[in-house]
């Protein structure tokens, strides 16, 4: 297991987020966690990368306990994530913002290695790297928001909902581009609400209901569960 | 909370803007006039009157864009308003002048370094000492707030009481009296004591400036032999004749006769006394007469005699040397902050956490480094602020930084708080506006000048409400 939780639990003042969440993911694989507004989703990716503390349970990554480590410190060892509502800078411009992604190399030319394989796969990045971040379509700054991760070139890729808000064609091709991401071989956490497509393209998955794992499997049983076709696929 | 501000003008009708807008425009132009009508025909033209007004302002306003830099960065990262900034330029201030004062006495008058190496070194210790505080304050007061999540009045009620915490400590070991900066002048005295009135192997003491000197413990109920010369750097004088200090007197006064008296160094009288402090210490001093001033006074740091740029006469357009210095260190200073801000990582990085603090933190960074290191930098920037100010103003004190703070903070407002080319528009709209006004229509000395200017800069929030180069939504995204 190259990340785990164990009975993660986090409080903000009352109201208890997280009551107990465990969680493993494969290195190689592209695991789901799916949920209802206000399941707790976020919390989860936030506990992991250290942006909010948890109160309880522990999370290992590489099988160290990582536990409560500042984010920095983190993103440093390989943790990357693409928060929710994306959080680009909007006053640098796109190249600043993928810059600002490979700000731990020092290696200038790796730095541009990394540039160009990250507008090989967004090429619409590629067309409006002087463009300032604020001013891309709400699509664009998802793919800011994700290649400016892949600069980090992180060995868990942590996804807070990249298909909010946008237009179908647009979610098919962020979900097009995890794929790929997947079959080179990414280890994936992808929260989302898109149950449907989320199920389809990953290998296993957790479906959260107010702070707890209510269900897990591959996402293909899963798929094929009442509940959740009842509840997440709008079946 | 300053955005409320930019909010609230913007939210006034726009009819009730421009009338006000108007209306101070009318009572400026109206009291011009008046002023103007009455002053006559005599005296120099108003071309070279107003292009003098200007470069003066432009100096000015250099040293408030340098102060106004800190308020809008600090601004930008952590939503703070640093009111101890200014005192953060005094201090700056205060670095320069004593290690102008050290290095002038120990390096300049030595022959060690030329004086203009002693004023940038000074200028550095000035820059240094402000960005350690810069960085001491952000830790120890503005952090353990930030890290709690407390409200942004409370950051704002710290910075306050920070910055009458610091004029006070400067009040008690700077004492409040304004002194002149640079040191106007030196003399350096070395007292030799030994047991014989031959002064075989004596001990040496330095005393710089002052004609007093408390002996070290060792000398307490002794006789000794005591010897004083002065030097400055118009040269020394020879031994003042040995005087016995006497182990069981209390007090004595010497006065040499006239064969000590050659050259314009001499010292004329030695004098000792004793006395008992309240912790029972005896206490043994000496002191010496200053021999003639007028030998002594200290060199210009930087040439007072301006330099004519066109006309002559009183129609002449004048800039002095400590101007061009300012104009000089100003625009160093921004163009390595602007190739810092725009062209290396931690620049981008530090843009970045005034746009989102959270992100930053997922770009591998310590969000808290670049907070820090921004306190540095723009305490920094206060700092020169300050030794340019010493040198232009020739005068310090411990609260000289209530109103170029004030000033620097409404340029930083001006300009669009939060944006750095802002302050330096802002703080150079400051500077020229307040000397146009101090020289063309109110006494200079009277309070009125001041309360014009914040009218003519009300006017431009009223006309622009985000500020001269603020983004028209004030809101942060
Ligand atoms: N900073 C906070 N302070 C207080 N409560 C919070 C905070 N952040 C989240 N919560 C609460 O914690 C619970 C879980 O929130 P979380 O953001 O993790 O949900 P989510 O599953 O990501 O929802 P969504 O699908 O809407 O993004 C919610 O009830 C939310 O109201
Ligand atoms: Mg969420």
């Amino acid at each position: 297991m190259v990340l785990e939780t164990e009975d993660l639990r986090v409080d903000y003042g009352h109201v208890r987020a997280l009551r107990g969440v465990s969680l493993k993911v494969r290195r190689g694989s592209l695991v789901t966690l799916i949920g209802a507004n206000g399941a707790g989703k976020s919390t989860t990716l936030k506990a992991i990368i250290g942006l909010v503390r948890p109160s309880g349970g522990r999370v290992f990554f590489e099988n160290r306990d990582i536990t409560g480590r500042p984010t920095h410190k983190l993103v440093a060892q390989g943790l990357s994530l693409v928060p929710e509502g994306r959080h680009i800078f909007p006053d640098l411009t796109v190249r600043e913002n993928l810059k600002l992604g490979a700000l731990l190399i020092r290696d200038r030319r790796e730095e541009e290695r990394r540039l160009a394989e990250v507008m090989e796969m967004f090429p619409r990045l590629g067309e409006r790297l002087n463009q300032k971040g604020g001013t891309l379509s709400g699509g664009e700054q998802q793919m800011l928001a994700i290649a400016r991760a892949l600069m980090q070139k992180p060995k868990v890729l942590l996804l807070d909902e990249p298909s909010l808000g946008l237009a179908p064609n647009l979610v098919q091709l962020i979900f097009e581009k995890l794929e790929e991401l997947k079959r080179g071989g990414a280890t994936i956490l992808l929260v989302e609400q898109n149950a449907y497509q989320a199920l389809r393209i990953a290998d296993y998955a957790y479906v959260l209901e107010t702070g707890r794992i209510a269900l897990e499997g591959p996402a293909k049983a899963l798929a094929e569960d009442r509940r959740v076709i009842e509840h997440y696929l709008g079946g | 909370m300053i955005e409320g501000f930019y909010r609230a003008i913007a939210r006034l009708p726009w009819w009730l803007r421009w009338s006000l807008a108007a209306l101070i425009l009318g009572v400026v132009v109206g009291f011009v006039g008046s002023v103007q009508a009455a002053q006559g025909e005599a005296g120099p033209g108003l071309l070279p009157q107003f292009l003098n007004h200007f470069i003066n302002g432009l100096a000015l306003g250099c040293i408030y864009a340098l102060i106004a830099l800190g308020f809008t960065m600090i601004y930008a990262v952590v939503e703070l308003l640093q009111f101890a900034h200014a005192d953060i330029f005094m201090l700056g201030s205060f670095g320069a002048y004593f290690a102008l004062r050290w290095g002038i006495s120990n390096l300049y008058l030595e022959g060690a370094v030329p004086l203009w190496a002693v004023v940038v070194m000074a200028a550095l210790v000035g820059m240094a000492v402000a960005g350690l505080l810069g960085y001491l304050v952000e830790k120890l007061a503005y952090r353990p707030l930030r890290l709690r999540g407390a409200a942004p009045v409370a950051g704002l009620i710290a910075a306050i009481g920070l910055s009458i915490m610091l004029q006070n400590l400067a009040n008690i070991f700077f004492s409040p009296d304004p002194r002149s900066f640079p040191p106007q002048s030196f003399v350096i005295y070395q007292l030799e004591v030994a047991d014989t009135p031959d002064f075989q192997r004596p001990r040496r003491f330095r005393v710089v400036n002052q004609t007093a000197w408390q002996a070290p413990e060792e000398l307490m109920g002794r006789d000794f032999y005591l010897r004083i010369k002065a030097r400055s750097q118009r040269g020394e004088s020879a031994f003042s004749p040995p005087v016995k200090v006497e182990g069981r007197e209390s007090a004595r006064f010497i006065r040499f006769g006239e064969e000590a008296q050659e050259g314009g160094l001499s010292i004329g009288f030695v004098s000792y006394s004793r006395r008992v402090d309240e912790r029972g210490r005896q206490l043994l001093t000496i002191s010496w007469e200053k021999p003639p001033l007028d030998a002594i006074s200290f060199p210009e740091l930087v040439p007072r005699t301006p330099l004519t740029l066109m006309g002559s006469g009183v129609d002449a357009v004048t800039v002095t040397p400590v101007q061009l210095i300012i104009f000089a260190g100003t625009l160093v200073l921004f163009l390595v902050l602007f190739i810092l801000l725009y062209r290396t990582q931690l620049g981008i990085a530090l843009r970045g956490v005034s746009q989102d603090p959270m992100a930053i933190k997922l770009m591998g960074v310590d969000a808290d480094t670049i907070v820090s290191f921004t306190f540095v930098l723009v305490s920094a920037s206060a700092g020169l602020a300050g030794v340019l100010w010493g040198l232009y103003l020739v005068q310090i004190f411990p609260l000289m930084g209530l109103f170029p703070g004030i000033k620097s903070i409404v340029a930083a407002v001006v300009g669009g708080m939060g944006n750095v080319p802002g302050a330096v528009v802002g703080g150079l709209t400051v500077g020229v506006l307040e000397n146009l006004v101090k020289g063309f229509i109110a006494d200079r000395y009277s309070p009125l000048a001041d309360a014009i200017v914040f009218l003519l800069l009300i006017l431009i929030l009223l006309v622009k409400p985000s500020g001269l180069l603020g983004s028209p939504k004030v809101e942060k995204v």
